[in-house]
């Protein structure tokens, strides 16, 4: 009776879950009792907990992340402006098709073996992550904006309400909506990419870099543990980002 | 001030809605546009507020450029802001928002000003829509159905008001009902 109460509550459920893939992932490591291929949560803690107290850790961090935000939101303010602008000339959006339909459809490998030629590997997370999350933002502004009802934005033409106030109360809203599940995916991509461009182009103190020398040194642990500070860097950045935007 | 419509056509899809339409509408006086479901009363109103365009025939009006405000079928108010707020977003910045409020009051019950539109009743919204085109600044008042959805108590208040903000306008509405039009003082063109 008790036990069924406590799996109705959500977070208690959340728990157990988590809890249960815990547990799988440490007995199948004990099972196969290889580290090189797979160490269990146990092991990935320890390594963490001795990362933590490093400079380098807290360097790498700092600047993997203020690059890769960089990226993303030089690409959310580009993309934004270039959507709207596409909205509104449809001239601009069929001038820049080919370019997005290019961007949408090259490998991510590919650009960053052109972007370490062209830019070097200082910049290239912000390259990277840049060209990434710029074609999404650009298709859910237009998408967005393309949502707004037709119905009253005649309403708002027959009592000439001002331009301002139909970008605030008519276009907004439904941008606002588009852009938030649009971000959600282009801020984990934007990780994703960033790090991926920093363990090819390897710039000295970041967490590509760390990626990179876990892996020549086989050191699963490492591995895992860097892993897991990108997935907590990924979800404090869409938190941030995502209260930022619903306060606009 | 007139309206005037000569020899106005308009069809969709090879379907033909007004066929030939004149009249000239001219103020200050209330018309109450009466026909069947589908005889073009919609389309008039599009029409003559430049939503659309007549296929043949002409719209003038004189002066040439009147200021235009409209009930619409549906509302179209935005549900996520109250009454207040959908009313400041046509109105001209000198009317303030205790005198938006107190023109609101005179047709709707005062503890509903502070809820979002979307808590509103359907006959609550139609009030709102009304109160926004006649606080909107305009020489011509387009009515499509005024009052459907409100019961009899809230007609006669609101075809008060009605009356109160719209003495020195053109004002067109359509019903299908001839009561309304007695309710207005309006002149009855059939369609």
């Amino acid at each position: 009776m008790k036990i069924s109460i406590m799996f109705k509550n959500k977070r208690v459920r959340q728990i157990l879950i988590i809890g249960f893939w815990l547990i799988l992932w440490e007995l199948l490591s004990r099972l196969l009792h290889n580290q090189l291929i797979l160490v269990g949560p146990t092991e990935v803690l320890l390594s963490l907990a001795a990362l933590l107290p490093t400079g380098s850790f807290w360097l790498s961090i700092l600047f993997s992340s203020i690059k890769i935000a960089l990226g993303f939101i030089s690409a959310f303010l580009l993309g934004m402006i270039l959507g709207c602008l596409s909205f509104r000339f449809h001239w601009l959006k069929e001038l820049l098709e080919p370019i997005l339909l290019l961007l949408k459809s090259i490998p991510v490998a590919s650009f960053v073996i052109l972007a370490l030629i062209m830019i070097g590997s200082p910049g290239l997370s912000i390259f990277i992550s840049f060209l990434i999350v710029l074609p999404i933002i650009y298709t859910n502004t237009m998408t967005g904006l393309s949502n707004t009802e037709e119905k009253l934005l005649e309403m708002a033409s027959v009592f000439r309400v001002s331009f301002w106030k139909k970008v605030r109360f008519l276009y907004l809203p439904p941008l606002k909506l588009q852009l938030e599940t649009a971000c959600k995916t282009a801020l984990g991509m934007s990780w994703k990419s960033g790090i991926a461009a920093e363990v090819i182009g390897v710039p000295n103190m970041s967490i590509g870099e760390k990626l990179y020398m876990a892996k020549i040194y086989l050191n699963t642990p490492d591995l895992f543990a860097w892993t897991i500070v990108i997935l907590i860097l990924s979800a404090i950045f869409e938190w941030l980002f995502l209260k930022l935007l619903k306060h606009i | 001030m007139y309206l005037k419509l000569s020899h106005v056509q308009k069809a969709y899809s090879g379907k033909e809605v007004l066929k030939d339409y004149s009249f000239c509408f001219s103020s200050p006086k209330t018309y109450c546009i009466m026909g069947p479901s589908g005889c073009g009363k919609t389309t008039l109103f599009h029409l003559i507020c430049g939503l659309e365009k007549p296929d043949a025939g002409s719209v003038e009006s004189s002066p040439e450029k009147l200021r235009f405000s409209v009930v619409f079928q549906e509302d179209r108010l935005l549900e996520s802001l109250d009454a207040l707020k959908n009313i400041q977003l046509v109105t001209p910045k000198e009317v303030t928002g205790e005198q938006i409020l107190a023109h609101l009051s005179r047709i709707l019950p005062p503890e509903s000003l502070s809820q979002p539109l979307r808590e509103f009743s359907g006959g609550m919204k139609r009030r709102v829509a009304i109160c926004r085109a006649l606080l909107a600044a305009s020489d011509v008042v387009l009515m499509d159905e005024p009052f459907n959805g409100l019961d009899p108590d809230s007609r006669d208040t609101t075809a008060a008001y009605i009356r109160d903000m719209t003495r020195d306008k053109i004002v067109l509405f359509s019903t299908h009902q001839e009561s309304d039009a007695d309710l207005l003082d309006a002149t009855i063109c059939t369609l």
